[in-house]
């Protein structure tokens, strides 16, 4: 009865498992975190670009007896699979990019985190989601009061995204310092460990992949 | 919008169920069958009977297909949940079982009974645990503060069932203290 967690989850070896394990973890980091993390650029190019040499090879064995043969069944259940995870880790980022579209534009810093396709997308939004308003109804109020980002009062205008959500995180390698939770209390993070936290806590150990939220 | 609203807070069990056909495992071929080069992985050259280990989604198409065989993990053995069985029984905490447990089984279950032994009391067995290991989770939402709680050896599945509800316990308690502190 001693069996390794680590051999259960089956540690990817090769280049492409690796980056199939990582688009993954990406995935679900992005799903679970209330910020928009950075792009994971070279993993999503890498499998966007193996994914596109399986679609040829699939196209050109069209004729051929391979055709219905259960292999090619079997690669195009494989390619769904991945389309799938693409698809989601891009359009959670596309969902984020909507609600929070003025925050990230007021913080350059945030801005670094997306690709430059959807930075355009950003503006683009943007500027149509600003011209609509002004023709609706901004128009119609005084100068000193059409402006969409207002900070008069205690709460902004602009929805920014709420950091201190809890969240559930595996710890992947331990960490070596306490981590202050709240005024007096401290909370250690041991490889293995699932844990219920503010976003904030371990944001940065996300980062790193010292912590994957689950 | 981008995303379905039911999917902003937490995972669908179709997509937990999804994470799990990740998992390798290992099947015994029932004809031989060339090399696969897939886009996440290369499935080398199968010939029987020789065990291969391959991810659990492809396992399972295999299986349908009746190309192969499919080898239970080691876990999902009738003597080891029973000694879980005993363990969810008398701990407090979570008994040590793989992550992706329950999905697993569940995949595993429908699709290959004839490849387990004592297959309907294994059923039965990981049922009792389950249910033990429900009602743990429920007893578990009196300890949630607005700071911590640590959820050790919880199975996906289970993570994703309770998410909704701890998470918005949590944010209330948090929002409680922190107007608390403020006064």
């Amino acid at each position: 009865m001693d069996w390794d967690v680590d051999e259960l989850l089956a540690e990817p070896t090769t280049e492409v498992e690796q980056d199939y394990s990582a688009l993954c973890t990406q995935w679900l980091n992005e799903r679970m975190a209330p910020e928009l993390l950075p792009f994971a650029e070279d993993v999503v190019s890498r499998v966007t670009e193996r994914l596109r040499a399986q679609v040829e090879t699939l196209q050109s064995s069209i004729g051929t007896a391979n055709a219905t043969g259960y292999r090619s069944v079997l690669i195009q259940v494989e390619l769904e699979r991945i389309k799938f995870v693409l698809r989601s880790y891009l359009r959670t980022r596309l969902s984020k990019i909507d609600d929070y579209g003025q925050y990230i534009q007021a913080n350059p810093n945030v801005l670094l985190n997306l690709s430059s396709t959807e930075r355009q997308y950003l503006l683009r939004h943007q500027q149509l989601l600003h011209r609509q308003y002004m023709a609706s109804f901004l128009r119609e109020l005084p100068i000193k009061m059409n402006k969409l980002d207002d900070t008069i009062g205690r709460t902004s205008m602009v929805a920014a995204p709420d950091m201190e959500n809890s969240v559930f995180c595996y710890v992947n390698e331990t960490v070596e310092e306490n981590l202050r939770v709240a005024e007096n209390e401290y909370v250690t993070l041991d490889r293995g460990d699932i844990l219920l936290l503010k976003y904030s806590v371990i944001a940065n150990y996300v980062r790193t992949g010292a912590v994957s939220l689950i | 919008m981008a995303l379905p609203r039911e999917l902003e807070a937490t995972f669908s069990p179709e997509e937990i169920e999804f994470l799990a056909g990740n998992e390798y495992i290992d099947i015994v071929p029932l004809e031989t069958m060339d090399q696969l080069p897939l886009v996440s992985a290369t499935i080398p050259i199968m010939k029987p009977p020789k065990k291969c280990r391959v991810p659990l989604w492809l396992a399972l198409e295999l299986k349908r297909q009746h190309r192969a065989r499919i080898a239970p993990p080691e876990w999902l053995d009738l003597s080891n949940l029973e000694s879980l069985r005993e363990q969810e029984m008398e701990m407090d905490m979570f008994s040590k079982l793989p992550f992706r447990w329950l999905e697993t089984a569940h995949l595993l279950l429908n699709a290959c009974p004839d490849d387990i032994e004592d297959v309907e009391e294994v059923r039965r067995i990981l049922l009792t645990i389950r249910e033990a290991r429900q009602s743990k989770a429920r007893a578990g939402l009196e300890a949630v503060n607005e700071v911590q709680l640590a959820l050790d050896n919880l199975g996906a599945m289970e993570i994703n069932e309770i998410r909704p509800l701890f998470r918005e316990t949590m944010n209330r308690m948090r929002k409680i203290v922190q107007v608390s502190e403020e006064e």
